[in-house]
């Protein structure tokens, strides 16, 4: 069974968005709400050192997922190929795994989404089901293309740079194995023991 | 002399109007969703919780002393032990109708038991006070049929819990990584003194109500032994807390509630009236003042353990409560009020407090 991970080359991106319009696309997502965020990271020096690298975080899907340990009715559990998913019937909206994560990755729904359009946007895909008001939801690395045979998330196949990798971390020939260790990457707050499963090349020098 | 109808009792009007007041709000987001909170997916825990954190405590606490009271025969605790049974009871109903209120889809609490995540503090939790629910009801049905024995019994179980529940509350806070204000060892501990805090200051309350003057020293005294290690305790957590996070209520916006109401109020005031001879007379005030200073603190600890973001680089959407949120929290705090004086008529025969 494959452990599915990926890789974020901060070299080659470009901070289009690509990904995170190709990730709403792909899962529905009303809004004003992201399941992948490009962050703006300074670098704090003044002009005309300062400068600004782009950080896409979609869910870390973590080996030691701390929202899988705190839901108490199981509804975000850790599936058998190491994606976070979450059972949107059994989410009570407590919120505990949106408070635990470090990453903030995780977004609640308040309303019902795409109701002034009839429950489903224009670009509707009828591969993902769209969640109801009160549920917790996420990225979850498009875990129904890699359910269809297809392991390939919407903002992989997106973007345009190839800076991202995404394949089995169990796997040492894998592309994302073989780059993880060439770049040296690293996950973000790896301190904190969530053991986390993207991995961020730094920008070269 | 004939009893007055409960409903010209104006305290339970009025506490009959906030609870209200919070059903109406409650309804509204039923209908409507979460959008009428100000919560956000930075500060997902909104005051709603607060109030629950403040009401289980309260209840915690006051089990607790009643317990106690009851299983090692505390002088002047036993004079309140009905009251206090009610009142706790009380707190923990108000409690769950609060934190019910902030689950966006409650039917879903069968998962407690079909689906259980054992690994999950919020499981332990619920299932604590749950439990702590019991014994207050099985003490309650066991006073009002003058079953002693096991009266007793549901003394040490409430022993028990009233140390076990804090700590578990707390502990569901002190877990997470993520929340560094609160992920430390103090966070557990802290929560136990505050419920053993309030729910002193409600029986001393209590007493004031029932004119146990005899109770007063005896309560106030163990009152001003909780402020005293909840001041300490206080000061150690501050220290050993990033600064960034410790500058939000000590300089910051939240800065102004926590030195006039949590310390100056809620702990400073209080000690100063029961370590002197002002308590004969001022004990009503030390109670109320604690309680304001403990749920400010409740508020306080929520706001600011999420008052930044999980990552500096994150943006972060601040939280602002909503007038549906502070109509739930007077509703669930009317509630509690309005359980008890309504019980205590039911429940608490008029000429059952000493008078001392």
């Amino acid at each position: 069974m494959p452990r599915y991970g990926m890789l974020i080359d901060l070299d080659k991106c470009t901070f289009c968005q690509g990904c995170t319009i190709a990730c709403k696309s792909e899962n529905n997502i009303p809004d004003g709400m992201f399941w992948n965020k490009v962050r703006a990271v300074p670098n704090g020096k003044p002009y005309p050192e300062y400068r600004v690298t782009p950080l896409p975080m979609p869910c870390m899907h973590c080996d030691d997922a701390p929202c899988v340990n705190v839901c108490p009715v199981s509804a975000t559990y850790r599936r058998a190929d190491g994606l976070v998913a979450i059972d949107y019937d059994k989410c009570i909206g407590c919120k505990y795994c949106i408070a635990a994560c470090p990453y903030g990755a995780r977004t609640f729904n308040k309303e019902t989404p795409f109701a002034e359009v009839g429950g489903k946007p224009g670009w509707y895909n009828a591969n993902v089901e769209v969640r109801p008001r009160g549920v917790v939801e996420k990225c979850t690395f498009c875990a129904h293309r890699i359910d269809a045979g297809n392991p390939t998330p919407a903002c992989v196949q997106a973007c345009p740079a190839k800076a991202r990798i995404f394949g089995d971390l169990d796997n040492k020939n894998s592309e994302v194995s073989q780059l993880i260790a060439a770049r040296k990457a690293k996950p973000l707050r790896e301190e904190l023991g969530t053991k986390p499963k993207v991995f961020y090349a730094e920008v070269q020098k | 002399m004939k009893e007055r109808a409960l409903w010209t009792n104006p305290w339970v009007v009025a506490l009959a109007v906030l609870a209200a007041l919070g059903l109406i709000g409650h309804v509204a987001v039923l209908m409507q969703g979460q959008k009428l909170f100000g919560s956000t997916d930075d500060v997902p825990w909104n005051i709603l919780v607060s109030a629950y954190a403040f009401l289980a405590g309260a209840a915690a606490g006051v089990c607790f002393w009643t317990s106690a009271g009851e299983a090692f025969g505390l002088a002047g605790f036993k004079s309140v032990t009905r009251a206090g049974t009610l009142a706790a009871l009380a707190a923990l109903v108000a409690a769950l109708v609060a934190i019910g209120s902030d689950l966006s889809r409650p039917l879903g609490i069968l998962g407690f038991l079909v689906s259980a995540n054992l690994q999950s503090p919020l499981w332990w939790m619920a299932e604590t006070y749950s439990l702590l629910l019991v014994v207050l009801l099985a003490k309650a049905w066991a006073m009002s049929r003058g079953r002693k024995a096991l009266e007793k019994n549901l003394a040490y179980a409430g022993v028990i819990l009233g140390i076990v529940a804090p700590l578990v509350l707390g502990n569901l806070f002190g877990s997470l990584v993520a929340r560094p204000l609160w992920n430390s060892w103090t966070t557990p501990v802290y929560f136990l003194i505050l419920a053993l805090a309030i729910g002193a200051a409600a029986m001393l309350g209590l007493a004031v109500q029932a004119g146990a003057r005899s109770s007063l020293q005896p309560i106030g005294k163990m009152l001003a032994i909780a402020l005293v290690l909840l001041a300490a305790l206080l000061a150690v957590k501050v220290s050993g807390t990033d600064a960034q996070y410790s500058q939000l209520f000590l300089s910051g916006k939240l800065a102004g509630a926590f030195w006039v109401l949590q310390i100056a109020v809620g702990i400073a005031l209080p000690l100063l009236i029961l370590v002197t001879p002002l308590a004969k007379s001022y004990a009503g005030l030390a109670a109320g003042a604690t309680l304001v200073g403990a749920f400010t603190a409740r508020v306080i600890d929520l706001l600011a353990g999420q008052g930044l973001p999980v990552m500096t680089i994150l943006k972060y959407k601040p939280y602002s409560a909503t007038l549906t949120e502070v109509a739930m929290v007077a509703g669930v705090l009317g509630l509690a009020g309005f359980l008890f004086l309504a019980g205590s008529r039911f429940f608490t025969p008029p000429t059952s407090a000493s008078k001392a």
